[in-house]
């Protein structure tokens, strides 16, 4: 029996007269890697800042593992939701920038848990994390002085550092050279494999992401359009129509 | 990798004792000047220890939160009236100190958690707002002294020397404070507050509680200073609330370098110095001359003297 | 209260909100064009005060004295402009406050050292009309009447002007006005010196007004801060309304509380805009 991680029910989002997010519903569960895509403008981002407390929902509700976080009349705040156990990244990189790549995660892992931590402990947990997404060796570069594959990666550590059960990406691999690319897919099929955390991956580079995901969810104009296998979305007429016509041959 | 580590380690230890000694010399210095100074140089020396602790005041609300004030010195003005209008009443001068202190912490907790869920620039322009409404109070409230101010009795007023020590003793004590704030794991969720505050949230850092925690904190030197200020010079008035300290305070800290430990003081020592020796020669410039800098700092160097010599050393 | 106090105080408020909503709405025009709150603006209204009083103390007939101070106003704010001030657009905040503070502090140091820091007031005017119990001085209804007659002139240009339809272009969106062939750089200069005039007719007529001193221009132009926030920060027709506000709230604050609160009564006003409805009375204003 698949437990649900995560219950987003009648999302509609609007600002001022745009309905950016449109009565979504979808349903996350736990330990599978769910692919979210869609044309520019779809929704998805919007989606997962209202997940994570950045945007209060006109109607509808989401619900992680059973408490409500997010509905029209309670809203509970970015540091409360990553606290609680959800995790995320941004589409563009937002690190700390004159912090070095180590005390970029060590912020994460002093306050992003629920529970407090001794300094030592919190450095080798950050070294830990710093490993796992293979930046060890960038561990004293100052963040603004990595290229983009590395503040990816960054953006990665630190949102692992808070020990998330659900970890919410944003277009890790856009502008990433192929195998930058294969670099970034094997790392997150670690973090499911290893360290057994439920992924909802947002990403325009459909080769990368449908190699990887269990299911995929497309959105349209902030609608729902259609979710399946990768397989079944990729020959979906609607989709194909949607993205203007090109068929990924897996 | 053993032997660069040690070697990284070695550089450190030599870093931090050389720092420490200088800052030993200096203090030793410090303190044994008012006997060699005459009476105006220990003046001046007061001014500047009075700069400094504004300035690194509302570097840690501005360079190192990114919070920009425009009246971090209502806890000045409040607690400097607060104090001086208890002693007033008869009340003992301990307790009038306590009393003032928790009177201007709390007003500093109260205006900070209205005012910090408002937006960058307009936080800065009601800041002013309330030191302004604050002003006009001061000037027209009989029991405040209105336009006269408020006057300590004469025995109670403390003489140059003494005043000199507390002052720098306060200083001394402002400047650790930040140096301990700025290194704390708090100190880590300002900077990554003033980096991005998004990513701060996203990462579990609480916004509200962290920018209300340094409004409070840095606005404490400011109160005890209103103490100080109280003993060193027996009086106040309503000008204390004003625009005029708000803006030498801003500017020290820039020309110096904002979000810097050192910055504050750099700028504190050069713009007092420099504007009180200007005014000896040529009187009613000196407030010009301020103005004159930070243009020029704005345009040449922007992060400030300190942190335009730290980014050179880090790279 | 009988109704020819409330009479007076209402007169006089909507007299002095005339000659307020002069002085906003050039820094509203900065605002649309820059997003940026130029903290000289009040020093600007300062200096033309003190133009008109030394032009007078030489004998120039005292419209002519009103007309060369604004356009001497006009000329030392784009000496401003050509020395710098035209890079603190899209410079970050922190830039924009201290370098308009900086001029700002630059001229008021200025002002005080040609002519000294007490306090001054343009007597060009003199003598007042009655009508039934309220008294009008002279010198407050011709200020009113031209302030009146500068905004009209204003408004007319800003709508039925290919120029001002250029600036309102570039005030809402400036990408889109350079794609419809509009100089942008060009009409942002522009703008700039219209509000520099702007700014330094609403002093000619201050200055007939109120008293005046050096350190007077900070509340000038957080005066009329409050009243572009008032009214809706952005939005020229939110300035006037804000002025008429803020110009009735500090007459009757005379009346209700006491002079000496006159010049806190807009910061006043201000918190409680921005805490409460950031957008305006209007609900138009932008909240940056």
């Amino acid at each position: 029996m698949a437990i649900e991680i995560l219950r987003i029910e009648g999302i509609t989002k609007k600002f001022g007269g745009v309905v950016a997010l449109n009565n979504v519903d979808i349903i996350v569960n736990e330990g599978e890697i769910l692919g979210l895509v869609g044309p520019n403008g779809s929704g998805k981002t919007t989606l997962f800042n209202v997940i994570t407390g950045f945007y209060p929902p006109e109607s509808g509700s989401v619900k992680f593992l059973d408490n409500i976080i997010a509905s029209s009349k309670k809203v509970l705040k970015p540091h409360e939701i990553c606290k609680m156990g959800i995790g995320r990244t941004f589409q563009i990189p937002k690190p700390f920038s004159s912090l070095s790549v180590l005390d970029n995660v060590l912020v994460s892992v002093l306050f992003g848990r629920k529970e407090s931590i001794s300094m030592a402990d919190a450095r080798r947990e950050a070294l830990y994390s710093i490993e796992f997404c293979g930046l060890s060796h960038q561990k004293d570069t100052l963040s603004m002085n990595l290229n983009l594959n590395d503040k990816r990666r960054l953006e990665l550590a630190r949102a692992l550092a808070t020990e998330p059960k659900l970890l919410l990406i944003d277009e890790s691999v856009s502008g990433l050279n192929p195998n930058e690319i294969d670099g970034f897919i094997n790392l997150i099929r670690e973090i499911r494999k290893k360290r057994g955390i439920t992924i909802v991956w947002v990403e325009h580079v459909m080769r990368a992401i449908m190699k990887t995901v269990n299911r995929v969810v497309v959105l349209n104009f902030g609608s729902k359009l259609v979710e399946g296998s990768p397989e079944v979305i990729a020959s979906d007429s609607k989709v194909i129509e949607a993205y203007l016509g090109k068929k990924y041959v897996l | 990798m053993a032997a660069q580590d040690k070697r990284v380690r070695a550089n450190k230890i030599l870093r931090k004792s050389t720092a420490v000694s200088v800052s030993v010399a200096l203090i030793a210095i410090l303190i044994t000047l008012p006997y060699i100074l005459p009476a105006y140089g220990t003046a001046l020396l007061i001014s500047i220890f009075y700069a400094v602790i504004l300035a690194i005041s509302f570097n840690l609300i501005a360079g190192y939160a990114g919070l920009f004030s425009l009246g971090h010195n209502l806890g000045l003005g409040s607690s400097v009236y607060a104090f001086i209008f208890l002693i007033n009443m008869g009340i003992h001068v301990l307790l009038s100190g306590f009393i003032a202190f928790f009177f201007t912490v709390a007003l500093a907790a109260f205006v900070g958690a209205i005012l910090i869920r408002v937006r960058g620039a307009f936080f800065a322009i009601l800041t002013l707002a309330v030191c302004q409404i604050a002003m006009a109070i001061a000037n027209n409230t009989y029991e405040l002294g209105r336009a006269f101010g408020l006057y300590l009795p004469t025995t109670m007023v403390w003489s140059t020397q003494s005043s000199y020590y507390a002052m720098l003793l306060l200083m001394l004590v402002t400047y650790y404070l930040s140096y301990k704030v700025v290194n704390s794991r708090f100190g880590l969720a300002l900077h990554a507050i003033r980096e991005s505050e998004e990513a701060a949230s996203a990462i579990g850092v609480d916004l509200f509680k962290t920018k209300l925690l340094i409004f409070i904190i840095s606005s404490v030197p400011i109160n005890i200073l209103g103490i100080l200020h109280a003993f060193y010079y027996g009086f106040t008035i309503p000008i204390v609330f004003g625009l005029f300290i708000a803006l030498q305070m801003q500017f020290s800290a820039i020309v110096g370098g904002l979000g810097t430990l050192l910055g504050p003081i750099i700028g504190s020592v050069i713009l007092t110095l420099s504007s009180n020796l200007l005014g000896l020669y040529f009187p009613g410039v000196s407030w010009m001359f301020y103005g004159v800098v930070i243009l020029v700092v704005m345009t040449l160097l922007p992060q400030g003297i300190w942190g335009y010599v730290s980014t050179r050393v880090k790279k | 209260m009988d109704p020819s106090t409330f009479l007076q105080f209402f007169v006089n408020g909507v007299l002095q909100g005339c000659i307020y909503a002069l002085a906003a709405l050039g820094l509203t025009l900065i605002f649309g064009v820059y997003h940026f709150v130029n903290l000289a603006h009040g020093f600007f209204i300062m200096l033309a005060a003190y133009l008109v009083l030394q032009l007078c103390w030489w004998g120039v007939t005292p419209i002519l004295a009103c007309i060369i101070a604004t356009i001497l106003v006009v000329l030392v704010g784009f000496l401003a402009y050509l020395l710098g001030f035209s890079r603190l657009f899209g410079a970050s905040f922190l830039a924009q406050i201290v370098s308009s503070f900086g001029l700002a502090i630059i001229i008021e140091n200025s002002l005080s050292l040609i002519w000294k820091s007490d306090v001054k007031v343009i007597h060009i005017l003199s003598g007042a009309i009655s009508i039934g119990n309220v008294m009008l001085p002279i010198s407050r209804i011709t200020s009113a009447i031209f302030s009146v007659a500068a905004t009209l002139l204003f408004f007319l240009m800003l709508s039925k002007t290919r120029l001002g339809k250029a600036i309102r272009a570039v005030s809402q969106d400036p990408e889109g006005a350079s794609l419809l062939a509009v100089n942008v750089n060009f009409i942002r200069m522009i703008s700039f010196i219209i509000s520099c005039a702007l700014a330094g007719f609403a002093g000619t007529l201050l200055g007939q007004v109120s008293a005046f001193a050096p350190h007077d221009g900070h509340l000038w132009t957080f005066r009329a801060f409050a009243i572009a926030q008032l009214g809706g920060l952005g939005s020229f027709t939110g300035a006037i309304i804000g002025g008429l506000i803020i110009g009735l709230l500090e007459s009757f604050s005379v009346l209700w509380i006491s002079a000496g609160y006159v010049d806190a009564i807009f910061f006043g006003a201000l918190l409680v805009m921005v805490l409460l409805r950031p957008t305006g009375i209007l609900g138009v204003g932008r909240t940056r």
